[in-house]
């Protein structure tokens, strides 16, 4: 679960991909905010891994 | 996971669900779901509570033995939302299933609102005050042993992300101990308490908490109560209610909710003490600094100028120095050209030409301090084909395939080189920031304050500033048709989006530029973008009727950034970007280099040479830099800055092309989008309006400081 750093509400899990409708690309892979659009990356593998190495929540 | 529409309630249970069931409940945004995700398996169900849009999300515990669910967050259980409705419907349902409170060990008073109305609906579990972490780095004490003895059921701190304390509290929930923090009300509400109960039936769990409901004025237990009881004793309840109503004209509930807050706030300061440390007074002031009128502009001028530096000076400077300078310059491009030399030969011989590397730590805009200085003599892009020779077929595709990727347009001389050495610095610079921002939960108050501009263009700042300080790929359009109420906002706010307004990822390279100028220049850009925005909003709010809705945003407390997670989001936000954007920097570098095989290059500098020499006063070469602007702003952006590296653009050319650029046509894939969501004849006439009007207001610019002896 995701909380938006934007408008601090938790992101529910099936809502957290973007579902995209840009002609330029099949999925931009974001992460949006149902509740107020604000956009961020989603943790792939490697960030994950980092988030491990450093120690961090 | 899977999702059904069935009901979350006991009814719907298999028969091979577990017989016990524990309950999650929780103000929002406590950590509800990350216990819930440690305590069940892999099986969980998801789905609409019944009549609802509400998701309630059940599991089994690893240990097989209970059901848990997880409901939404609430603040209370007299509903204010639907969500909380759930939440108490929920909880009428499973009238003997524990409950596990999840509670913000920083926010203990919100918490034991919702305590001690369960204990008014004489409910048994346990307390997790989570989030223990970050109560102790703000220096919050919380008398753990006090608080199990004024609430009655077992308390623990947990912090739910480590897993620390989830087990052991989900486990104490089953000892059947009641929640006691029972709040005594003045006597005529108590009387009413005591009138109400005794109309309800005798084996009725939580009649307390059921008059309490009632004399608040909800409505909507009710239904529930008519099942429970019948129409008739529910009208006496009504009269009840209605002759209480009359004593107190400010509202039962204002009187209930301002008596529960009192005790409350008693409990609190006898349990808890705040540890008095710098840090908690500095991010006391800034946060009531931040949302200030006038104070929260010192704090964004201070964030702006210490972004200036970092991603202007550091990234711009030192960092794409060293990359493009030292890397790419002195190794990685000579080495592929030495490559493509020897795997596709036609005799040629390339400019050998002296890059010097110097590492440089600014200190000020004006000052830097130099450390050492690195040189190497190494072959450029530059090349002449052996004198008397012509080319055969083969030798001529070779050649092709030779600039291509080592010539001056080519792949890894230049898509590579500005994909990695030029933009990545400088946006992982300002990706570092913006972790900075989000951690320290500064990033809502942001909003609030350019909210307030916003609202004087009849704006609502949720409108812009998710694409602005987001990353806008997709924004534009799902973010107009979602989240913005009204039709005049979504208009205002497609006009000002296809104006110019950056994402965070163009804005980067923007502020690297900005960094490099004086402030007289740095006002003209800031001055001029934003009277044009204003402008144009202004006039749009005025033309177009309708209100526009509120900004609601919940702030988070501020607190000390953890610098491990500022790296994970700075990684996450480099990876993305790599991933989205290098692919359309080859795709420019490819477009120019096609329109350069092809002479058409030359030609689209002297059709634009009457526009970008002649009236905007920017060298021949900017040409090129708005051509990939349109693939992506911060593609010319970038372009823009070589050529103020390079030297060839003054702090006039500076100005007007970092004005030019900023209200530029919208990416391709934006304008795309416009024209899938709006219609094709709507992305047109943007198009048609905004490149025109970005280099008039940028021509208008350098005229403007000219008159004025700025530039």
């Amino acid at each position: 679960m995701i909380v938006c750093p934007l408008c601090n509400k938790e992101i529910p899990q099936d809502a957290e991909q973007c579902r995209t409708r840009c002609p330029m690309g099949k999925n931009c892979g974001l992460i949006r905010c149902p509740y107020c659009g604000y956009e961020m990356p989603p943790e792939s593998r490697l960030v994950k891994l980092v988030r491990k190495w450093v120690g961090t929540k | 996971m899977s999702k059904t529409d069935a009901p979350p309630g006991g009814a719907a249970k298999s028969e091979s669900a577990p017989a016990r069931s524990l309950i999650l409940i929780g103000n929002p945004n406590v950590g509800k779901s990350a216990i819930f995700g440690h305590l069940t398996g892999v099986y969980v169900v998801v789905s609409n509570y019944p009549g609802t849009t509400v998701e309630v999300t059940r599991g089994v515990a690893q240990s097989k033995e209970y059901e848990i669910y997880d409901t939404p967050g609430a603040n209370g259980l007299v509903p204010m939302s639907e969500d909380e409705l759930v939440t108490r419907s929920i909880l009428l349902e499973q009238p003997d299933a524990p409950v596990v409170q999840v509670a913000d060990m920083t926010n203990l008073r919100r918490a034991l609102i919702l305590t001690s109305q369960l204990s008014d609906w004489e409910r048994t579990g346990a307390l997790a005050l989570n989030m223990a972490d970050e109560a102790a780095s703000r220096g919050i004490h919380v008398d753990l042993k006090s608080v199990e003895k004024l609430v009655g059921v077992p308390v623990r701190a947990t912090v739910a992300v480590r897993r620390s304390g989830v087990r052991e509290i989900a486990e104490r929930s089953f000892e059947g101990r009641p929640f006691q923090l029972r709040i005594e009300f003045q006597e005529a509400i108590e009387k009413a308490i005591s009138d109400i109960t005794a109309l309800l039936p005798k084996d009725m769990r939580g009649k307390r908490g059921v008059a309490l409901t009632v004399l608040s004025g909800d409505e909507t237990i009710f239904p529930w109560l008519r099942n429970q009881t019948s129409q008739e004793v529910v009208q006496r309840l009504e009269a009840i209610r209605e002759h209480v109503r009359v004593q107190f004209p400010g509202g039962v509930a204002a009187v209930i909710n301002t008596e529960r807050l009192r005790r409350i706030d008693a409990i609190v300061a006898q349990v808890m003490r705040i540890r008095d440390t710098a840090g908690n007074h500095v991010l006391a002031l800034v946060s009531s600094w931040a949302t200030h009128p006038l104070k929260g502009l010192v704090v964004v001028g201070a964030v702006l100028y210490v972004t200036l530096w970092f991603v202007g000076l550091f990234g711009a400077g030192t960092l794409v120095d060293f990359f493009e300078t030292f890397v790419f310059s002195q190794f990685v491009s000579p080495f592929f050209i030495r490559l493509a030399d020897a795997i596709l030969p036609f005799p040629h011989s390339h400019v050998i030409e002296p890059v010097n590397w110097t590492l440089s730590l600014p200190l000020s805009a004006l000052h830097q301090v130099d450390l050492f200085t690195v040189a190497r003599s190494v072959p450029s892009t530059t090349y002449a084909v052996t004198d008397g020779v012509s080319l055969t077929w083969w030798q001529t595709t070779a050649r092709v395939v030779h600039d291509f990727f080592v010539g001056p347009y080519g792949m890894i001389t230049m898509a590579f080189a500005y994909g990695f050495a030029i933009v990545l610095p400088i946006v992982a610079t300002f990706f570092i920031i913006f972790g900075l921002l989000e951690d320290s939960g500064y990033l809502p108050r942001l909003a609030v304050m350019t909210n307030r501009l916003f609202r004087m263009i009849g704006l609502n700042g949720k409108a812009v500033l998710p694409m602005v300080l987001g990353f806008g790929c997709d924004t534009m359009a799902t973010m107009t048709a979602r989240i913005l109420e009204t039709k005049k906002e979504r208009v205002i706010t497609t006009l000002l989006l296809a104006l110019g307004v950056p994402c965070s990822a163009q804005l980067g390279v923007i502020l690297a530029m900005v960094a490099t100028i004086s402030l007289t220049g740095v006002l003209w850009w800031v001055i001029t973008v934003a009277v044009v925005m204003m402008l144009v909003g202004w006039l749009a709010a005025r033309v177009l009727p309708g209100d526009s809705s509120d900004l609601v945003l919940e702030l988070p407390p501020m607190r000390v950034p953890q610098f491990g997670n500022i790296i994970v989001k700075t990684i996450a936000r480099i990876e993305w970007y790599l991933k989205e954007v290098v692919p359309l920097f080859v795709l420019g570098t490819a477009l120019l280099f096609f329109l350069d095989l092809f002479d058409a290059l030359g030609a689209i500098r002297s059709f634009a040479a009457p526009v970008v020499q002649g009236w905007l006063g920017l060298p021949a070469q900017a040409t090129e830099a708005f051509l990939i602007g349109f693939l992506r702003r911060d593609y010319g952006a970038a372009g823009l800055l070589q050529l103020q590296q390079h030297g060839l653009l003054d702090e006039l050319q500076i100005v007007v092309s970092l004005v030019t650029i900023t209200l530029f046509v919208p990416c391709v894939a934006n304008v795309f989008m416009i024209a899938k969501e709006r219609g094709i004849r709507t992305a047109i006439w943007m198009v048609v309006f905004i490149f025109p009007f970005a280099f008039l207001v940028g021509g208008l610019v350098r005229w403007g400081m000219i008159l004025t002896g700025s530039g």
